[in-house]
């Protein structure tokens, strides 16, 4: 593949922090690969797995209300934490 | 709750074309600029350029909210958002796949006189393609029609995302002292529902808070007559300009 999914960061991250459910957050031209997430983690560990169905056009386009299901983590690809300002330009 | 960004590197070794190359043989001073993905490969690619052409300047920045030399985002399409030090660009060379990114690059220049190009390598396929004002004419028409309108309105609609990410309530509600003649009405959802502004008849133009993209690409697409909330705050500035965007 030629982006890197850093899967095993991510095993060791959920069992570090001993995260018990998380989302799954990806952009479009990775969103083909949720299943190979899923199911390496759902192999390598008991963490729950929900896969978000909606956007994400980048850091600042996180999930609103997920926390309604319960998760410890939302888990988003191909962005970087940014520094927020007031409007844009 | 926490938030975990994992950034997807592009894992593959990145080596520039003869056809690049060439395509940009024709300007000095290039600035560089990638998505996350690529970020890494970003000093290698320096360095093929200036083994290249060691007389040109190869130049970038850490645009507005990245946090990446070389990074850049979607959101990135004001000119202030690219600081050279007094160093003018002749061209930009995005290093990446989509349009998504590059585009925000040319759009940042919309309020410039002229538009330096912005020359895209692929590396995925070693594609390249140029951009020019004729990949943006339209949003920025309609862009330009959103601007005016809004001038003479008179009830004007404010749309807020509750993304923790977007959410620009506060900044938003500064725009009510510049204009006190005119009515301000917030509107709050997760993702805009662009079928769903034709519900608030009363509304004569909106205001975006959320991406700017929104105001730009999906304002051209849907013809939605929404501007970003920067430029609302300054219409008579810009449309008073000769740039691009008054222009085209």
């Amino acid at each position: 593949m030629e982006y890197d999914l850093e899967l095993d960061k991510l095993l060791d991250m959920i069992k570090n922090k001993d995260y018990k459910k998380i989302v799954v957050q990806l952009p479009d031209g990775l969103k083909p690969r949720a299943k190979e997430i899923v199911d390496y983690i759902s192999k390598n560990s008991s963490c729950e797995i929900i896969i978000w169905g909606g956007t994400c056009f980048g850091a600042c386009d996180l999930p609103a209300g997920i926390d309604n299901l319960g998760v410890d983590a939302c888990i988003q690809w191909g962005h970087e934490i940014f520094k927020r300002t007031e409007g844009w330009n | 709750m926490d938030y975990v960004f994992l950034k997807s590197y592009y894992e593959k070794e990145i080596k520039l074309t003869n056809d690049l190359l060439n395509q940009i043989s024709q300007y000095n001073i290039i600035a560089l600029f990638s998505s996350i993905q690529f970020v890494p490969h970003m000093e290698n690619i320096m360095e093929q350029l200036q083994a290249k052409y060691p007389d040109k300047k190869f130049i970038t920045s850490k645009p507005s909210r990245t946090n990446a030399k070389f990074q850049i985002l979607g959101c990135n399409v004001y000119e202030k958002n690219f600081e050279f030090n007094g160093t003018v660009p002749e061209c930009y060379l995005y290093i990446g796949d989509g349009v998504f990114h590059p585009q925000a690059i040319v759009l940042s220049q919309k309020e410039s006189e002229k538009l330096t190009p912005v020359v895209r390598f692929n590396p995925r396929n070693d594609s390249i393609k140029i951009f020019t004002e004729d990949d943006i004419v339209v949003i920025l028409r309609k862009y330009r029609a959103g601007l005016l309108k809004f001038l003479n309105a008179e009830n004007i609609g404010i749309y807020i995302t509750t993304k923790v990410g977007q959410q620009q309530y506060e900044f938003s509600k500064k725009i009510k002292e510049i204009y006190p003649k005119k009515n301000f009405y917030f509107f709050a959802s997760e993702t805009l529902d662009i079928a769903g502004l034709e519900d608030f008849p009363f509304i004569d133009t909106w205001i975006n808070t959320a991406c700017p993209r929104i105001s730009l690409e999906d304002n051209a697409e849907f013809n939605l007559k929404m501007i970003n909330i920067d430029d609302a705050m300054r219409v008579k500035e810009i449309i008073s300009k000769d740039c691009i965007l008054t222009r085209i």
